[in-house]
């Protein structure tokens, strides 16, 4: 890439209500046995030289990210260190909706839901987690209201796979169609699966789209978003990191055949390391040993993360 | 955010300025849902009366917004005030319904946002004109007016405009310099000293 990239994607916990098949906690696998969060100075020094160096995009992810008690710690401190950063949280909303409304109070820019099926049975089904449905639903309804109150659209992920259910995922489409929400309609990466079998079932389901727009980010891969005649909003990952290899090590990268993530970003995984992608765990780099004084990261870190990330 | 009318040189000189800058150029969203409006309909051209249109552009700009953190740097073809002049012209109803949305995403964003307004003469515009429409010379004359009034909106929404470059006579690297040169006195916000420290002090 040769500059520092700005989106960061952060693990803070692999603790989770829900044990759905598809979750890949970006690469970093947890181990039976071993912790599944780091402590919340040793986060938050990470996620702060991170800032440091120039990230301006920053994903809160887990696992679950609002089982972390302290997670509206993070985010304050994250805010605190830079005003301007995109600080949001994925999330699959089966948690009280109290810790979203302190997460917002603390600085959360946005929330992104991932709905790991809609309706009761498909959600049972894919969380392994009966009785999460209920309170999913209520968080939903918060969600929703937050989004509209701030005047952004609310993303909502949906993972479709090759046993996916077109009942379920219909169900969500025409629940979203008059609200301001926008379907990111996601292949599950294990499958061999791309964004135009995905686009076509939309189509199969809702009829043909009226506008597409490709929507650039500066921090992250383009996405496809298309509407549909009755203000239906869906958004496809529709180019692949292994396509654009947008680092300097991708073209000669030994995963690149295999690699199908939508998303260029550095992740930080719940055991503290930074990877450039998902495909290469062996590539990941520990920023502990530069990590020196108070919490809160140091010029010399950032500086080390800096030249690592840019080094790819 | 680089403004101006039809033929101006926006695409072109957005692409080479960020290639320089070494960040994402965003194009104009209208001219890539007018595409498609075209395919549909050749009868919608850019003079033509389209809530529908002008409405999906409002929407469409704001949800490319949402990706954007205000610290990256990018450079921006036309964006939410051009979008209002040609909604103002053709579908002002629509502008009404939209202007409180606008008005607060741009004061979200003011700090961060320099504008380059770009000006081209009417018989060099009339030579780049790539656009469909009944009446050339009255297509010209209509991008101008758009040109001229998202400059004004840009000001009235307060946001920081550059001295205007004429883009007739110059080559394209050429403005590259001059734009990179009028910004050079300007520093957006960053949140964080230490970020803007390593930002200035690092070789790109």
């Amino acid at each position: 890439m040769g500059a520092m990239p700005t989106y960061l994607r952060v693990v803070v916990t692999t603790r989770c209500n829900h044990r759905c098949d598809f979750c890949h906690r970006e690469g970093d696998p947890h181990a039976r046995g071993t912790p599944a969060e780091l402590s919340l100075p040793a986060l938050e020094a990470r996620v702060l030289a991170a800032v440091r160096a120039g990230v301006r995009k920053v994903k809160l992810l887990g696992g679950e990210p609002f089982l972390r008690r302290d997670l509206p710690s993070l985010i304050a401190a994250v805010r605190a260190a830079c005003p301007a950063v995109d600080l949001s949280v994925i999330t699959a909303g089966a948690v009280p909706v109290e810790a979203l409304l302190r997460a917002y109070d603390a600085g959360l820019t946005r929330v992104n839901v991932s709905i790991h099926g809609f309706t009761a049975a498909a959600h049972a089904r894919t969380t392994r987690a009966p009785g999460a449905f209920a309170l999913r639903q209520e968080f939903l309804a918060a969600a929703l209201a937050e989004a509209t109150r701030r005047g952004v659209p609310l993303k909502l992920n949906y993972v479709f796979g090759e046993d996916g259910d077109r009942g379920d995922l219909a169900a969500l489409l025409t629940w979203s169609t008059d609200k301001p929400v926008v379907v990111g309609l996601l292949d599950d990466l294990g499958a061999d699966l791309s964004w135009r079998p995905l686009a076509a079932l939309v189509e199969a389901l809702r009829g043909p789209h009226a506008t597409q727009v490709v929507l650039v980010d500066p921090a992250s891969l383009p996405t496809l978003l298309r509407r549909w005649p009755d203000g239906l909003r869906v958004e496809f990952k529709h180019l692949r990191l292994g396509e654009v290899a947008p680092y300097v090590a991708c073209p000669t990268c030994p995963a690149r055949a295999r690699c199908k993530e939508g998303i260029t970003a550095l992740r930080l995984t719940h055991r503290g390391l930074f990877q450039p992608c998902m495909d290469r765990p062996d590539a990941a780099f520990d920023l502990g040993p530069f990590l020196g004084g108070a919490a809160g990261g140091d010029i010399g870190a950032a500086f080390a993360l800096r030249a690592w990330a840019r080094s790819l | 955010m680089l403004l101006g009318p039809h033929g101006a040189g926006k695409t072109t000189l957005g692409r080479l300025l960020a290639e320089r800058l070494g960040c994402v150029f965003a194009p104009e969203l209208g001219a890539q849902l007018r595409r498609d409006a075209l395919a549909r309909d050749p009868g919608q051209h850019a003079m033509a009366p389209q809530e529908a249109f002008d409405d999906e552009v409002f929407r469409a700009e704001l949800d490319r917004d949402v990706n954007w953190a205000p610290g990256v740097v990018r450079v921006v073809e036309t964006w939410h005030p051009g979008n209002a002049a040609y909604a103002r012209e053709r579908s002002p109803a629509v502008l009404a319904r939209w202007r409180l949305r606008l008005a607060a995403e741009l004061r979200r964003r003011r700090p961060w946002v320099l504008v380059q307004p770009l000006r081209v003469r009417h018989d060099t515009a009339l030579a780049r004109l790539t656009e469909p429409g009944p009446d050339p010379g009255a297509l010209v004359a209509f991008f101008r007016r758009v040109g001229d009034e998202a400059e004004a909106l840009a000001r009235a929404w307060r946001l920081r405009v550059l001295p205007a470059l004429d883009t007739d006579d110059l080559a394209p690297d050429a403005l590259v310099e001059r734009v990179l040169r009028a910004s050079r006195s300007w520093a957006p916000p960053t949140g964080s000293l230490g970020a803007e420290a390593l930002v200035r002090k690092a070789p790109r």
